[in-house]
Order: structure tokens, then sequence, then C-alpha cells
């Protein structure tokens, strides 16, 4: 703690205390101007050590209702992390429709794609960066995330993108000679849309291409439109393979947002499924890379595991894989009977299959010989923005559920899973590791279950059915609650969690209305899959194969 | 195929038409549709174009509870020109689509599609700037299979219908006519 004030200070001496704020504790913001952009992001990273970028967002000022203090149209935050002393620092910078930002992608590597996108989505340029789509098509035309976009416009793609394009390859400085080979959005591999351009030499890698955005579904632009609480949905299709976390990253933001204390059960709760949703998550995710790395049944090993685990969900909510159980203020219901034994029973059946199933996996010489490749070092990590389990596994000990607790984190006993070198084999044993410590934190809580109600906050949690039915001023609360939604106090609000592929981030503007002005998330893939190209170059190809499935990229957050 | 015939009289009928009456006639082409139509119901091979959350869905189907293998549908090509069947599972996004299109085109005939949960139907929950509303504006759908996303015995209920349909030989689009005429 003695370690971030003095921090604060020497921010506080550079930049002047008009400029920098602390709005909650460990979160500061500054305001920076556009001309001492570039400065200021130097002081930050080279004397204050903030070395994770994690996120880039746009924000269009023009429909705002109070007007905007700076009398300029966009404003673009920059989320940057102090892995040391855990700070998050929130730079936030205006500009007009004319103007460009400074590019950063000579301080962190990771900035390139979050710059694409800002100029996907918003039409601001930044120096030296040439005007390149990543989330829309290449003959998509203006920007969708204005407010003066029409959300249903739709343009029609004639032809997918050549394999290997010219423009490309000459803004990459790439040769025209050489043989490419294209691993398509419906290649088995890529579980889904990613394509994957490669430049072959014999069958080592001499250049990667990238293209995403084939899941974009707009996400951002819905919740525009949507009540705090119909956005719950959404959050499940963005990360569908641990879906509950998202419900619980979202809900926890917009609590934070209205600064609100949820009941201990519902905590208690969230802190079960979530780790649930973490086990799901890794198996599928260690599934699938038996499957691509040669041993089909060792899928059906893990799958038979997921089903067992999403019997619970199923149990609970009725949905398997997209089960939107939180709401804002709590949780949607309370447990079905019998539930926590099951839970229990469940817990303890994967427990001993997972020692199975490491005997059968972590010793084997081919599986170590297939897995021991592309090798992370611990700050290309940094530099790429890595967090989750594929940072862990290049030896950061950075864990949101260790170093700045939510909920009943601070009181649970578990470990944080470390690797050395970062390669693929690396990152099978955390999350092997991983699933272990979830299944010991879920036991944990489920032994001391707070009892009482589940939703108690006033105004935010709908009233118990059975009051509906006699009160009159229940029955108003609960239809004005359903019709109108909840209105948010105006603010802005990042929020983190330990998502299962990395820090989760939900980052909200709300300028008063029961609709977010604007909401952005952090997904976790997208520095992990940005940073693929530089990983295996050099490499075989199917080391390549290995280390995207290792990554575990799910489209649906990548593209959102 | 399935109308009850009348039981002909052969001795009422005259002689030089006796041929006619006995023999069907039809074109070799139909003959092998036919023959393959009844090959691919009890072996249907998938081509899972999973974009999304169905993807995950589908995949429970050859797990442990629920199984496509006592349909002979278990079977997943990831290469067009072997498969039979193209399940589309997921957003189709405006960026995807001329990829579906694509796959659909290589495949060869007769191949039947299956839309599986709301977003392969209608674009679901999706209606936005980047998203497909529905399929069927893309290529021809036979089976739709409700859902977001579909529970793996709603699938395997599409499946059934896909097979009857199969059967049936009432595709949307290409209607073979030898297999109108009872064949």
């Amino acid at each position: 703690m003695g370690n971030s004030r003095e921090l604060f200070q020497k921010c506080e001496d550079q930049f002047g205390n008009s400029r920098l704020t602390e709005y909650r504790p460990m979160e500061w913001v500054l305001v920076a101007d556009l001309e001492k952009l570039q400065e200021d992001f130097s002081f930050l990273k080279v004397h204050c050590q903030f070395n994770l970028l994690l996120d880039i967002c746009g924000v269009d000022n023009l429909s705002k209702k109070e007007g905007n203090l700076s009398g300029k149209r966009f404003e673009i935050n920059y989320h940057i992390l102090n892995l040391e002393e855990h700070i998050r620092i929130r730079v936030k910078v205006y500009l007009d429709e004319k103007e460009s930002l400074p590019s950063i992608t000579a301080l962190w590597k990771g900035a390139e794609w979050f710059e694409r996108e800002v100029w996907d989505m918003y039409g601001i340029l930044f120096n030296g960066r040439p005007k390149e789509r990543i989330l829309t098509h290449h003959e998509f035309i203006g920007h969708p995330l204005r407010k003066d976009f029409d959300p249903k416009k739709r343009i029609p793609l004639s032809s997918p993108l050549p394999l290997a394009p010219h423009d490309t390859r000459k803004l990459r400085g790439l040769p025209e000679d050489g043989h490419w080979l294209n691993i398509d959005p419906s290649h088995p591999i890529t579980k889904g849309a990613l394509r994957v351009m490669v430049n072959l030499e014999g069958e080592k890698i001499k250049d990667v291409l990238l293209e995403i955005g084939y899941l974009h579904r707009g996400f951002e632009k819905l919740c525009e439109g949507l009540n705090y609480n119909q956005i719950i949905p959404y959050t499940d299709r963005l990360n569908y393979c641990s879906a509950a976390l998202n419900n619980i990253g979202w809900c926890k933001a917009v609590e934070e947002l209205m600064e609100i204390e949820i009941s201990e059960r519902a905590k208690a709760l969230r802190m079960v499924f979530g780790e649930l949703a973490r086990v799901i998550d890794h198996l599928i995710s260690l599934g699938t890379m038996a499957e691509d790395l040669g041993a089909p049944t060792g899928l059906w090993f893990f799958m038979e595991l997921r089903e067992r685990i999403s019997k619970l969900f199923t149990s609970y909510c009725g949905g398997s894989v997209n089960p939107s159980l939180t709401r804002v203020g709590g949780m949607s219901h309370d447990l079905p009977l019998g539930w926590v034994n099951d839970c229990l029973n469940t817990v303890k059946s994967v427990e001993h299959s997972m020692d199975d199933l490491s005997k059968m996996f972590s010793q084997l010489p081919w599986w170590m010989d297939k897995t021991r490749v592309c090798p992370i070092e611990a700050k290309d990590a940094i530099e790429w923005g890595f967090t989750g389990p594929c940072l862990r596994a290049c030896g950061i000990n950075y864990d949101l559920r260790k170093v700045s607790p939510y909920y009943y984190y601070g009181d649970v006993e578990f470990e944080v899973p470390l690797g050395s070198k970062g390669d693929v084999y690396d990152k099978y044993l955390v999350r092997m590791e991983e699933i272990r410590q979830s299944l010991k934190i879920i036991t944990q809580v489920l032994d001391y279950l707070p009892v009482g109600r589940l939703n108690i906050v006033d105004g935010v949690s709908l009233p118990e059915k059975s009051e509906v039915y006699k009160d009159k001023k229940a029955l108003d609360k609960y239809r004005s609650l359903i019709r109108d939604g909840i209105k948010v106090k105006p603010g802005e609000i990042y929020s983190a969690i330990e998502g299962a592929n990395g820090e989760l981030g939900f980052y909200i503007q709300s300028d008063g209305g029961n609709t977010p002005y604007r909401v952005k998330v952090r997904p976790p893939c997208f520095p992990l899959f940005q940073s693929f190209s530089e990983i295996v170059k050099g490499n075989y190809l199917s080391d390549a194969y290995a280390t995207l499935v290792s990554l575990n990229i799910v489209p649906g957050e990548l593209d959102r | 195929m399935s109308k009850v015939k009348p039981t002909r009289d052969f001795a009422k009928i005259e002689e030089e038409f006796l041929l006619e009456k006995l023999v069907l006639t039809t074109k070799a082409s139909g003959l092998i549709d036919w023959l393959k139509r009844r090959s691919q119901v009890n072996s249907l091979w998938t081509f899972p174009f999973g974009t999304s959350c169905c993807a995950l869905e589908f995949m429970s189907l050859s797990g442990e509870t629920q199984s496509a293998g006592e349909l002979g549908a278990d079977l997943t090509r990831h290469s067009p020109e072997r498969s039979d069947l193209l399940v589309v599972g997921g957003t189709i996004t405006e960026k995807q689509a001329p990829i579906l299109k694509s796959v659909y085109e290589k495949m060869e005939g007769p191949k039947w599609v299956i839309a599986m949960g709301a977003c392969a139907a209608s674009g679901g929950p999706y209606n936005t700037y980047s998203v497909v509303q529905g399929v069927s504006s893309i290529i021809p759908v036979d089976v739709y299979i409700p859902g977001c996303p579909p529970s793996a015995e709603a699938v395997i209920a599409g499946f059934h219908l896909m097979k009857e349909r199969i059967l049936k030989g009432a595709q949307r689009g290409v209607l073979p006519e030898t297999i109108e005429k009872g064949l």
C-alpha cells in the first residue's frame, strides 16, 4: 500500500493534481492532452511500471444528454495495468473528428489490434497506421459504433477475402512469392470462426496473416439499446464455453457502477457457478487440445466430465450452454432442492477422474514431445497484454482472485499454479491444476454457504412473486422494474473479474438512463490471438496447431 | 411412394399394353439419385459449419448421453465434397456468408441443409449491422431446429425430420420428378 501512495505522489508531481484523480481504490484516471499523449505514456510505462495495456476503448459523445464538458466529439480511454502494485489507470483523451492520435505500438506491441478496432468502429486515425478494418469486412462502409450509424444497416459482402491479399502483404512488407496455405474459418482446427493464412517454406512457417471478425455480431452496438438486465443473455454468448463467468462479470460491473452491495448468499452462489464455468472452459480447451494433437478419444474423456458439470447448470436454470443465471442485484433464483448435494457429488467424481486423466496425459512421452513447443517469454507476454492461464504459464503470478479479491476469494484457500516456459505443455499443466483448485474452492464455499434471502437490493431486485400477488405496491414496483428496467446514475466504470481465459473486463458509461451509453468488453482472447503470428514464426506447422488450441481462442468473445 | 396402388387385374390387360404396365421407365440419373438417397438416409455424413455456441451443443451430440450414432449420422467430415448434410450451427455474419455459400456449392448433390438454432434460422437475437438475418437468404434450408442453442434432444429430433424428408425427396430447390412419380 505504501508503494502505491508513493507512486501516486510521483505521478501527481508529473501530471498535476487537476489531471490525475483516484476515483476508486487502486484505480486512477488521468486526463491527458492530445499533444502530450506520447510523453505521458512513456512516463507511465518507463517510470511508473504501467506495463500491461489492457484495452483501448473509444466513445462517441454525439448524443450525450448533458452535453460533454470537453466540447469534442470523441474520447479514447486507455486502460493500463501496473502488474506489481495492481493499479489500473485510465488515460482519457478527447479529440475531434479530424484529429488523429499518436500510435503507441512502440511502447506496447499489443496496441496494434486495439488501434485498428478504434479506426474500424469510430474512424479515428492513428498516426503511422494505415486504414485497416479488423472486425467488419473489407467492403464495409461507415463506422458502426458512431452514434449516427444506423444499427440495422447491413452491407453484404460479395466475395470472401482472397488468400494473402496483395494490399495486406504490401502493408506488412511481405514478399509476393511464397507458398501460402489457407486455414479457413470453417477449418476444424479453428473451432469456429478464425482465419489463419501461413506462408510456408517446407514445413516451417515464414509469415502469418490473421483475419478475425467472422463472428462480429455487434454486441457493443446492441447494448446501447437494451436495459441492463436485458444484456445478460447477450453476455452469455460472448464466451460460450464459460458463459456464467460473463454473466457475473457484467452484473458485477453494473453493481459497482450503481454502488450497491448484493447479499452474501448471492456472492457465494456466484463464486460456485463461476468456478464451475471455469472448470467447463478448461475441460473443453484441454479436450480439443487432445483431439487436435492426435488423441481424438481424449476429447471424449474431457467432454464426459464437462457433461457431468453442465447437468448442474441444467438442473439450476434449464440451459447447459447459455445459462443467464445472474441478475443485477443477485441471482435469477435460489438453488433447487438437493442441488448442493448433487454438486458436491459431481465435484468429487470429477476430482477423481482428473487424477486418471493427468496420469493418462501428463507423463506421456509423445504428449510431451508434441506440446513442448513454442515457448513464450514472460516479458513478451506482458508486452502483448496476456492475462489468465497463458500469462501464468509464463511464470507470472497474476490472478485477480488473489491480487484484488472480489466476493469471498480472499477467504477461501487455493493456490495459483504457475508454469515456467510458457510453452503448450505449461499451459496444459496450468489448466489441469486450475481445474483442481476451482473444485477446491467450490467445496469450501458450499461448506459455508450463507443462508438468507438471495435478492435483497432495494429498487433493483424484483419483489418476491408471493408479495406481488398480495400487495399493490409490490405489483407496481414489479411492473416498473420490468417495463423500464433499472436506472443507473451517470458515470463510468471499468470492472474486471478473472475469466477462464484471463482478465474479463467490462467498461460501462452511463448517462443516467436505463440503457448504457457505451459498453466495451475487454476480451482476454483478443491480445492472445494477436500474439499468435509472432509466437509461431519459425516453427513447424503442427506446432502452430498446438499453439492455437492451447491459447483457447473463443471467437464469440474475440469478435464480440 | 407411400400411396397404396390398386391391385391390377392382369387378365383384363390387353396384350399390347402389358409391357408398359409392368415396367417402370426412368432416367438413369434419377435411379442413381434415388439410390443415393436410400443410402444417405442410413449414413448421413455431416459437415458441421459451426461458428458459435450451437457448435458446442452439436459437439455434445457425439457425447455419452446423447448419441447421433444410432441415427447413422455421427460421422462428421470437414470437407464439403465428401458430405451430404450441412449443419449450420451458429451466427452467420456478413463476413462469413460468402464462405458458407461456397461450402454449399462445393457439396455434391443430393445435398441437405439443417439450420440449427435461432441465429441460423433468423439472425436470432442479433438484429444488427453485421449479422445475416437467416441463412435461407444465402442457401436453401430443409429443416430448422429452434433453440438458442437447441438441446441435444432437439437436434436429434431435427435429424429424424431430415431423414423423413430425404426419403420423400422433398428438397427445396431441386425436385427430381422421378421421385415424385413414386419410385
